[in-house]
């Protein structure tokens, strides 16, 4: 039913009502106009939309009356438990493109020659980088012995990723303490601070306490972590066979175990690697899926056998590092990995 | 996920097939013992908002054994909903119309009353016989075992079993027993 | 409270589809290697003048110090603003903020929630959805069906006589009459021999 036109023109204009016929609060305010509520709803969702952006911009914590940078300082190295050497921590959360912009701006301030008593992070940062990587290594080293070298590079890479060290060193607290020309600091920042932090810790309380800091911030990260989500297996089946092959076994060979509703759409079938009659490892196959996936599952399975690495091995012992045997031997190359060497290897 | 994750999942939660015999078995007992199988309450990783239950195929329907006198005296209870709809029928008159209905009904009564019941009976296939469908049998993988032991009729032993049975004693040559 | 007051009832369910839930959580592992302590700094924010900062003042005056002392890993500041009333606001390493009004508190409860604020994560305070949480459920692998079942059931044709019948607890009766009857035969057939 349309309304004639004198009526459709009339919804438009405003209406005063009769006092007795508005709420309490409109009489108290007074009838807003018929536009402003969209106009608010627009601005609020251009808001959130300039925020999902990342277009508003945001003030650094420094920007604000209660900041004291010596406080802060102090209380980054007894909230880590750690004795920091005051100037050098105060180096290490010094960016270069600081450096760079206080020059600058100095210089547009009229300073002819800018007097900075002032060095970035950068050499402090290669150190730690370093630190971080040779104890990383011999560390998943010790603790997964019968892993292959490859897996170990992988772990290591995702330990002294750019990701994972800036997660953590926005754990502990480095985002607002970090002098540098962007805010919030990117990510590389962040990560040259931490790894400059390290090399701060080294040589203000020495090694050893360096690499228990690195073992509780960094390699602590390995917690609750499914190794081959890290590295990731391309083709299990013919590593698993080329393994065989160099140690001299049979071929292995799958087989079906268990099976049930055959003839349904929720078929399950449970497949499983033998060698030499030896149970290797299982997988699962189900309705629409080829016996190949199954048999590269089981592959699988029986790999993260070999390599210890299955969910019922015990937890890494980050408590006692002590009794771990850290050295520079490298482990077993998947090309020449040995299960009779494999099998001499006690894990503590 | 992780494909082995995913695989992880599919093995837990896989519906098995069980075939149960209810062969000289007492209906309702059983309802007891399938509607936990079809509900997945004899599983550990049960919980009421997980649907794990399994299949069960009940065979030889036609064959089970009510207690007592509960062929006369149970009724069955129907209404069509128009005036004078009622109908109450006997056990031995429902079996006589479809042997599975018996069954069925003790388990449906069995099972919680929610709207899971009609999901968990759809995993209950039953049958008079033990004429079961090929493509049913190929599912099975495993046998929910009977409740008590199915007794064996007298004219299924053989005659030297019969003789060498022991007896308490013996009738006098000359007896007759009256058939 | 008077906001929850007049919630409608509703399950839990229903409850945790508006206010959330999630597991227990911590950051970055904490607690593994060592204990960070994840408050990083805290503001107390109070008038000078006005009575509403009555206890905020007094907290200041007389246990602030102790609270700094024993937290040497919190930066504490103390913000004077003129006729507003007081408060917290709390900082943590994740990122998270907390912000509590202290208007008209006594110095007491001041204390206490100081010390709440103090033991936090910084996560936001969710409803729990379990009181534990595990990455790895069992390390024995989870539980599939075929776990601990005879491998014989796989490869038996179905119906089977012997995964059906029931599993015999003891002697039947008649086991025992037949039993029975065996030295029954023995000790005649011995009578008879004597007799002979």
């Amino acid at each position: 039913m349309s309304l004639p036109k004198a009526f459709q023109l009339l919804r438009f204009t405003t209406y005063v009502a009769p006092r007795r016929l508005i709420s309490a609060t409109a009489c108290t305010y007074g009838i807003k106009s018929r536009w402003q509520m969209p106009y608010r709803v627009t601005l609020k969702n251009r808001m959130k939309e300039m925020e999902k952006k990342g277009l508003l911009p945001t003030n650094a914590r420094s920007d604000f009356i209660e900041w004291n940078y010596d406080s802060e300082i102090y209380a980054f190295g007894k909230r880590l438990h750690e004795e920091f050497d005051e100037s050098l921590l105060r180096q290490a959360l010094i960016d270069p493109s600081y450096i760079t912009r206080e020059t600058l701006r100095q210089q547009e301030l009229g300073v002819e020659v800018p007097a900075l008593q002032m060095s970035g992070n950068s050499e402090l940062s290669t150190e730690g980088k370093d630190i971080i990587f040779d104890y990383a290594t011999k560390f998943v080293r010790a603790t997964h012995r019968v892993l292959p070298e490859e897996g170990v590079s992988a772990l290591v890479d995702y330990l002294t990723s750019e990701e994972l060290l800036s997660e953590i060193g926005h754990g502990i607290g480095l985002k607002d303490l970090i002098l540098t020309e962007e805010y919030p600091p990117s990510q590389v920042t962040v990560v040259n601070a931490f790894q400059s932090v390290v090399a701060v810790l080294n040589r203000s309380s020495g090694l050893s306490r360096c690499h228990i800091f690195v073992k509780d911030f960094v390699l602590t990260q390995l917690v609750g972590k499914n190794i081959y989500d890290i590295w990731k297996i391309e083709d299990p089946v013919s590593i698993l066979s080329n393994i065989l092959l160099q140690n001299g076994r049979e071929a292995f060979e799958p087989r079906l175990v268990f099976q049930s509703g055959k003839n349904t759409i929720q078929a399950v079938y449970q497949v499983a690697v033998y060698c030499e009659k030896q149970f290797m490892g299982t997988g699962m196959k189900w309705y629409g899926e080829t016996v190949n996936a199954a048999v590269e599952q089981a592959a699988w399975d029986a790999l993260s056998r070999l390599f210890q690495t299955t969910e019922a091995v015990s937890p890494i012992p980050f408590e006692k590092p002590e009794q771990l045997n850290l050295n520079d031997n490298k482990n077993m190359p998947i090309d020449n990995w040995s299960i009779d060497r494999a099998s001499n290897i006690v894990m503590c | 996920m992780s494909a082995i994750r995913r695989v992880q999942q599919w093995a837990t939660f896989g519906r098995m097939w069980y075939l149960y015999d209810a062969k000289w078995q007492n209906p309702f007992d059983s309802a007891d013992k399938i509607k936990e199988y079809i509900s997945g309450t004899h599983k550990p990783i049960y919980h009421p908002l997980n649907d794990c239950g399994d299949h069960v195929v009940v065979i030889n329907s036609r064959h089970i054994a009510l207690p007592g006198m509960e062929w006369e005296r149970r009724v069955y209870f129907h209404h069509t909903g128009y005036p004078g709809g009622a109908s109450w029928t006997l056990a031995w008159e429902l079996h006589r119309k479809d042997p599975t209905l018996v069954v069925r009904k003790a388990v449906y009564s069995k099972l919680d009353k929610n709207l899971l019941r009609r999901g968990k009976m759809a995993r209950l296939h039953i049958f008079a016989d033990d004429e079961v469908p090929n493509s049913i049998l190929e599912n099975l993988s495993g046998q929910i075992r009977q409740l008590r032991a199915v007794p064996k009729r007298l004219d299924h032993y053989t005659d030297e079993e019969i003789k060498s049975f022991p007896r308490i004693f013996d009738w006098p040559k000359d007896y007759v027993i009256p058939n | 409270m008077c906001l929850l007051w007049n919630l409608p009832k509703m399950s839990s369910r229903t409850w945790s589809l508006f206010w959330g839930s999630r597991f227990v959580k911590t950051p970055l592992q904490n607690g593994i290697g060592r204990y960070v302590q994840q408050l990083q700094r805290i503001t107390l924010k109070f008038c000078k003048t006005h009575g509403g900062s009555q206890g905020m003042r007094d907290y200041i005056e007389k246990e602030l110090i102790h609270f700094a002392k024993e937290n040497p890993g919190v930066v504490v500041y103390v913000k004077p603003r003129r006729h507003r009333s007081p408060c917290l606001k709390a900082e943590y390493l994740n990122g998270g903020e907390e912000y509590i009004s202290m208007h008209r508190l006594p110095a007491d409860d001041i204390v206490r929630w100081m010390a709440y604020l103090r033991g936090r994560s910084g996560y936001p305070t969710d409803r729990i959805r379990k009181d534990q949480h595990t990455d790895h459920p069992s390390i024995q692998g989870p539980w599939t069906p075929w776990l601990h079942r005879d491998p014989q059931t796989n490869v038996a044709q179905y119906p089977n006589e012997d995964l059906s019948c029931v599993e015999v607890m003891g002697r039947s009766a008649t086991e025992e009459l037949r039993e029975m009857f065996k030295k029954q035969k023995l000790v005649s057939s011995y009578k008879r021999s004597v007799e002979s």
